[in-house]
């Protein structure tokens, strides 16, 4: 946790930066209801991550500004092998659209990691989102997840 | 104004039985009027307050009259349909049967004999015309005779109202007796009788909503597809009393509109989460706007229970605020596990913030339906 709180500062540069990416001229928007599988070994904190449930609406503007709700469970197992569900509920701020599809946005999220302690609040997130696949960053820790089945729209 | 104890009594145990009926239903009903705000989807519904005349609303406080505006009060249930839903559909309204002193008149005297009201729900055909009528006719008695004796409603079902095409007692229509003063639900439930027909099962429930008796009528002309559409009105097509009282009035099931509801400009709808499904969960994604009027978006569902299935839009024709704004309405079409051709409506409603207490549903045109709190995640509407 305290590996958490500690870099956050650097993954709100980042998220920063993201929104600065130059945007296409229209409003975009991204949507999913997906489920992923992360790549082997993915952790978050002491929690190995298998699977993650994704539901999300965003709004992306051209100067970069983003409105939405990104909401993720994030579904492993605790060091002692007890299945745990992190939950993240993000407020999406700002977001681009890339030449190749690919969508990008961030903001700041509570982050509950599920087991029993109070969730932490303004967590910076920044999700990368392709049709198949999808990448998390959540206070420095990046995950990458495959998207086997359920939708996601970028329009 | 009444006071006695017998109507407290039941004026408490209707509100609760109310509100548990409306927590069960209402997220899943296409079309939904208590008139706790307005009356809109009816006309000729005047609002009153739980207690005037005697009556207590049957959900929340606040109910509505047909002041004897005879033939002139109805609801187009939100729209009139040219698709008649594979899952079939149901329209119900709560009605008070005043039939103990004192009367909704105010006075101790019961209504003349033989005096009437008729509650229709009628079917379009797929081009959106008319094409049939179900009907409870039902008229307050205070005579005696193989219905009963003193005051007391008879009821029997048609497809035809009015003094001159229906009457309560006919015994060939097997009339029912009520006998006790209160909320009662009159419900249609249009479906397919399995061979392709329609058949409509008209039932008076009590106000726990506890079936009392059901009319079935069915017509072999009524193809489903062919001669037989979706939902047309609901309708008092005649009403003798000086106020009938009547309050949740509702439509379940999927609404293909005949004149797609036209979306209301600046309204735009971010929304992502999850809902509790049979034995899963539902989760959801989606983004809507009408700039200028024009409806565009996005939306995503995928039901990780039971009835397992990804819905993946492909057209949004529709996108309404509604409840002051809290709610919104996304009508459209999607893909169904990558299959096109299927209608949907989501209605999702921002109760708080971040999602305290935010609901979403969805009801397709195959039937599929789910709704409920959202479990996580968030709604905003502006």
């Amino acid at each position: 946790m305290k590996r958490l709180t500690s870099v956050r500062a650097i993954v709100l540069g980042l998220a920063v930066l993201t929104t600065s990416v130059g945007a296409n001229s229209d409003e975009r928007s991204v949507t999913a209801a997906t489920t992923g599988l992360f790549a082997a070994g993915a952790e978050l904190g002491p929690v190995a991550l298998e699977g993650v449930q994704i539901g999300t609406g965003v709004f992306i503007e051209a100067d970069g500004s983003a409105s939405g709700t990104f909401h993720a469970v994030l579904q492993g197992s605790s060091l002692g092998g007890s299945p745990q569900e992190i939950t993240v509920e993000g407020n999406v701020t700002g977001g681009s659209v890339e030449a190749d599809g690919r969508a990008t946005f961030s903001g700041s999220a509570s982050l509950n990691m599920g087991d029993g302690t109070p969730p932490l609040a303004n967590v910076a997130f920044r999700v990368t989102a392709g049709s198949g696949d999808l990448m998390l960053v959540l206070d420095s820790v990046q995950l990458t997840a495959s998207l086997p089945s359920g939708a996601v729209t970028i329009d | 104004m009444r006071t006695t104890k017998k109507k407290t009594k039941m004026k408490m145990w209707l509100v609760i039985a109310g509100i548990f009926v409306a927590a069960v239903t209402v997220t899943f009903a296409a079309y939904f009027q208590s008139f706790e705000t307005d009356t809109n989807g009816w006309a000729g519904a005047m609002r009153v307050s739980s207690g005037t005349r005697g009556v207590p609303s049957k959900s929340g406080v606040f109910h509505a009259e047909d002041q004897n505006l005879n033939g002139v009060t109805f609801t187009d249930w939100g729209g009139y349909s040219e698709t008649f839903p594979p899952g079939g559909y149901t329209t119900s309204v709560d009605i008070y049967l005043d039939i103990s002193p004192p009367y909704m008149t105010g006075s101790l005297l019961p209504y003349a004999n033989d005096t009437r009201f008729d509650w229709s729900s009628a079917i379009s055909t797929p081009s959106c015309a008319h094409r049939r009528d179900f009907v409870f006719n039902a008229g307050f008695y205070t005579d005696t005779d193989t219905t009963g004796t003193g005051p007391r409603f008879v009821i029997s079902a048609s497809t035809n109202g009015g003094r001159g095409s229906s009457f309560p007692k006919n015994p060939g229509s097997t009339p029912y007796t009520i006998n006790v003063e209160g909320w009662y639900t009159f419900e249609h439930r249009f479906r397919d009788n399995g061979a392709g027909v329609l058949a409509v099962d008209l039932t008076i429930k009590n106000a726990a909503g506890v079936p009392l008796f059901t009319w079935t009528l069915s017509d072999p002309s009524d193809v489903i597809g062919v001669t037989v559409g979706g939902n047309r009105y609901g309708w008092f097509v005649q009403n003798e009393f000086p106020y009938l009282g009547f309050d949740t009035s509702m439509l379940i099931g999927f609404q293909d509109f005949c004149v797609v509801p036209p979306s209301t400009a600046g309204t735009k709808v971010t929304a992502g989460g999850w809902i509790t499904v049979v034995n899963g969960k539902g989760t959801f994604g989606l983004t809507a706007k009408a700039n200028a009027g024009t409806p565009s978006g996005n939306v995503t569902y995928q039901d990780h229970g039971l009835l397992a299935r990804t819905v993946k839009s492909t057209e949004v024709t529709s996108v309404t605020p509604r409840e002051a704004g809290r709610c919104a309405r996304i009508l459209g079409n999607a893909k169904v596990n990558g299959t096109p051709g299927f209608g949907f409506q989501v209605d999702v409603c921002d109760n708080g913030e971040p999602g305290k207490d935010d609901t979403f549903s969805i009801v397709m045109s195959d039937g599929y339906m789910a709704s409920g709190t959202l479990g996580g995640g968030n709604v905003q509407i502006k």
